[in-house]
């Protein structure tokens, strides 16, 4: 109860200078169309340059055994060809007009994000549009892709022992839900897609009314309306993709992963549940994150790199997602050291949050930091994107852009043990460790 | 159907030549501010965030310049500078700016060393404050030494688990051999274990004086504010009264022929390779046509090089060029990494696409789309504070002058095709460059045969 009051005046600071940021929540116009394509719009009139970002509710979540990484597959694919552009034309076009694009996948969302001079506007809602529900999949085209997908597999997975370690990891730690395996799929499964199942996936869960568009940039709202209603309102909403249903079950003891590789360094990882990110208690546990883990300051890093000197480095934490995925730890420890007495030490500082909690400093700098990191994000158009969309998918309201901010300062030190003692549990953790063998 | 759409191109590329006028493309004029120590410091106001980001660079610290056969000491000596002062210990200084949510970042480059800062506006007198007392005051502890010791041993072990990570050190050491610009800021594991406390202080000593920085702050303060914050500490950083110390960049050295180095990395799955060949210097002015042939050949995602590469064969995820340059010279360099069957057949298509530029080279139409995309890219580069303060001290250091930006997109706007193929020709490798390939030699060296003799070294020997 003694911290209440000071919570509270936290809580109006941050409102206070919220109000005055540039982001003014009333500036974003809500559009709907009637195949279901929903569209947030922001004038920013700073650069002569528009950031369109269309996002699609889909990810490795809504994969199955057999056809793992479609969804990232899907992502490559948008880029190869529809009826109207050819494959590649569409980032030559892009290109010649002067803008440029990424896409990524994740576990839940797929998103595009594409950034022009303001006056290639129309030609690429045109061809964005286009592409939504246009793409052909040409077998020749996807037996080409899908080399690349399996190259970029190699990169981040196969040829990197972090991530090799994290992904056998993770899908120990998750065994039912889709979060089991990682966004890029397995290696058979890269290899085995059929342009069938891939055409599938692609009309259920590429359809207007399973998207959303965010544009911020240098256009005004009764120019740019017209173009979107002229090149999307033809597209047909698609039928209403399955919903995950999957739920996870509770882990009864705790696991371990071995990788025994030829590497130069060891890596040690340990995982428990987390919550999702809609639970009230995702922003404790997120804060003990902030705690244990952000900057040299931190608890472990103190303890593991300066004090004990037991390790390089340490990472880690939880990821917004919409169902429970993990909280990790990663730990480079130094050469030689038992993997034993990193586990134990990590244990250690766990159950000294769950007894003792945390200090109200530590509480300010997790606050303090996620102001300071959403401003970063707002001296860009597409960082004023990014946020309302992703606002948008993982909390169900680009008007949450800013609740999230009040969730974190709302958090109490009683919260925060609370959420300890729930989700640091022996028996809900799995730990990873890569040892390295043979070599000279 | 796709010539329909190469209709509106054309119409609307119309559109974006007018449109996007050259004017208004450089930063304002920053604000100076006196120094009686002899400091350069400029700023730009910018309130419509309540944060602030800076940067300085000490010029003559970075790389290039350390003495010989202390491979290392500017950026150990630069990392040390944020490890304790006469106020605050590591621990303390750490624990303030993580609780702020502020960076401060020093790294080393080649011919300076930058310091970076970003903070929300109401921290910004204690980050200012920590920068004085550790540029003023640095503790260069034993402790925190031997921290930074242990664990930059310990970061030179890791690099070589990545071959991503390890290709541009192979390639430094090759390409400039016993050239100062070989000198990797991670060092090397004799010199990081011999360094003592006394080299690094007097190193620190030498370079870390106010004639030799410049700091641009961009961001939600006023003139008043800032000279307030600065007299309570960077003002009085003494300025030693004795020469600048003399710092030279040797003549890079001369590429001639070919140098082929094969690193064999028996776990790996895909080999890596990376050419270079010489560049330019930073005010050459060759700027605007060398921007579009790197466009065209490496810069973007329909390049030259990832169109043959990934686009049509799919043999990698990505492929590119970059030019790096510095104040009197630079280099060109092409990279890109496959599955260790198809490492021939990579090599080859760039060598004949290298050839090609030469022998037909870039057509109107690719000019012009590479002209559209460099002035289309350009203003979102310049949204962030952190780049304007990049950007303002960048023009300094050089020697760019205020219009450089405007002058150089400009140029880009008229550059012609016939310039553009002379451009490529000068400056893609063709006969002189250096070739590293890193990968599995059981399974590669066969396939690398053909392009000559290789000297072979294995990732576990010491250093690069």
């Amino acid at each position: 109860m003694k911290y209440t009051s000071l919570f509270l005046i936290s809580f109006f600071l941050l409102f206070a200078v919220f109000a005055g940021a540039e982001l003014k929540i009333e500036d974003v116009k809500v559009h709907q169309l009637d195949n279901g394509l929903r569209i947030l719009l922001l004038e920013d009139h700073a650069i002569p340059n528009i950031a369109l970002y269309t996002y699609f509710r889909v990810g490795s979540r809504n994969e199955r055994p057999g056809i793992t990484g479609v969804s990232h597959f899907i992502e490559h694919m948008m880029f190869n060809g529809t009826e109207k552009v050819g494959p590649g034309e569409f980032d030559r076009i892009m290109e010649f007009l002067g803008g440029s694009n990424n896409a990524f996948t994740g576990y839940d969302m797929t998103g595009y994000t594409d950034w022009f001079p303001k006056t290639a506007l129309e030609e690429m809602i045109k061809i964005e549009a286009d592409r939504m529900q246009g793409a052909i999949f040409e077998s020749e085209v996807l037996e080409s892709e899908r080399g690349v997908v399996a190259e970029e597999r190699r990169l981040v997975v196969d040829n990197n022992n972090e991530s090799l370690l994290e992904e056998q990891v993770n899908a120990t730690a998750i065994t039912a839900h889709p979060y089991h395996w990682d966004v890029i799929g397995w290696m058979s499964d890269i290899q085995n897609w059929s342009r069938e199942n891939i055409l599938e996936y692609y009309h259920t869960y590429y359809a207007p009314n399973n998207s959303l568009m965010i544009v911020v940039g240098d256009f005004q709202e009764k120019e740019i309306m017209p173009l979107l209603e002229k090149y999307y309102d033809g597209i047909k909403p698609g039928p209403k993709p399955k919903d995950v249903t999957t739920v996870e079950p509770s882990q009864l003891g705790p696991k371990t992963v071995v990788i025994n590789k030829e590497a130069q360094m060891p890596y040690f990882m340990m995982v428990f549940h987390a919550p999702k990110c809609t639970d009230d208690e995702f922003f404790p546990v997120s804060i003990i994150e902030s705690a244990l883990m952000d900057g040299e300051s931190s608890r472990l890093y103190k303890r593991l790199v300066r004090d004990e000197k037991l390790a390089v480095d340490v990472s880690g934490g939880l990821f917004e997602t919409i169902d429970p995925f993990v909280f990790s730890f990663r730990i480079h420890p130094k050469s030689g050291v038992d993997m034993k007495q990193i586990e134990t030490i990590v244990l250690e500082e766990l159950e000294k949050i769950k007894n003792e909690g945390i200090t109200q400093r530590e509480l300010q700098k997790a606050v303090n930091n996620v102001k300071s990191s959403f401003y970063d994000e707002l001296q860009t158009i597409g960082g004023k994107a990014d946020l309302l969309g992703r606002a948008e998918i993982y909390y169900g309201d680009y008007k949450k852009v800013f609740e999230r901010m009040k969730k974190y300062a709302v958090v109490s030190l009683e919260d925060i043990k609370t959420a300890a003692k729930k989700y640091f549990t022996v028996d809900q953790m799995t730990t990873g460790n890569l040892i390295p063998t043979g070599g000279e | 159907m796709r010539s329909k759409s190469m209709i509106s191109l054309v119409i609307i590329l119309m559109a974006v030549f007018t449109l996007i006028g050259m004017a208004g493309i450089d930063l304002p004029v920053p604000q100076q501010i006196a120094s009686e120590n002899g400091m350069k410091i400029l700023l730009l106001e910018d309130h419509s965030l309540p944060i602030v980001s800076f940067k300085i660079i000490i010029d003559g610290a970075g790389t290039a310049f350390e003495p010989a056969g202390i491979e290392g000491i500017s950026d150990f000596a630069a990392e040390l500078v944020l490890k304790g002062n006469a106020k605050m210990t590591a621990e303390q200084i750490s624990e303030e700016l993580d609780f702020m949510g502020a960076e401060l970042r020093i790294i080393s480059n080649s011919e300076y060393v930058s310091i970076s800062g970003y903070t929300l506006k109401e921290y910004l007198p204690k980050v200012i404050e920590i920068l004085s007392d550790s540029l003023l005051n640095p503790s260069f502890s034993q402790g925190e030494i031997e921290n930074e010791r242990f664990k930059r041993l310990e970061n030179l072990k890791s690099i070589k688990d990545q071959a991503s990570r390890a290709l541009m050190p192979y390639m430094k050491k090759a390409y400039f051999g016993s050239h100062p610009m070989a000198n990797l800021a991670m060092g090397n594991e004799e010199s990081l274990k011999k360094m003592t406390p006394e080299e690094l202080k007097s190193y620190f000593s030498k370079y870390y004086r106010p004639d030799l920085a410049s700091i641009a702050v961009v961001g939600d303060i006023t003139k008043e504010e800032l000279e307030k914050e600065f007299n309570k500490g960077l003002m009085n950083w003494k300025n030693p009264g004795t020469e600048k110390p003399v710092y030279k960049m040797p003549a890079f050295p001369e590429i001639k022929g070919k140098k082929l180095l094969l690193i064999d990395k028996p776990d790996a799955t895909q080999s890596y390779f990376m050419i270079s060949s010489p560049g330019f210097n930073k005010s050459d002015p060759i700027a605007p046509e060398a921007e579009v042939v790197q466009t065209l050949f490496g810069g973007r995602f329909t390049s030259w090089l990832n169109t043959e590469l990934r686009i049509k064969r799919g043999l990698t995820y990505g492929a590119r060029s970059r030019m790096d340059s510095w104040k009197d010279d630079g280099v060109i360099s092409i990279y890109s990494y496959t599955a260790n069957k198809n490492i021939q057949q990579m090599l080859d298509i760039v060598f004949d696409l290298l050839n090609k530029t030469a022998t037909t080279g870039f057509e109107a139409k690719e000019v012009e789309s590479a002209r559209n995309y460099i002035l289309g890219q350009f203003p979102p580069t310049l949204q962030r504070n952190s780049a304007k303060a990049s950007t303002l001290l960048e023009l300094e250091y050089y020697n760019l002058g205020k219009n450089y930006y405007s002058t150089l997109l400009d140029n880009v706007s008229k550059a012609e095709t016939t310039k553009v193929n002379k451009a490529a020709v000068k400056i893609l490798p063709s006969n002189d460059y250096v070739l590293v390939v890193i990968g599995k030699a059981e399974e590669i060296k066969p396939l690398l045969a053909k392009y000559g003799e290789w000297e072979t070294k294995k990732v576990s020997d010491s250093g690069f």
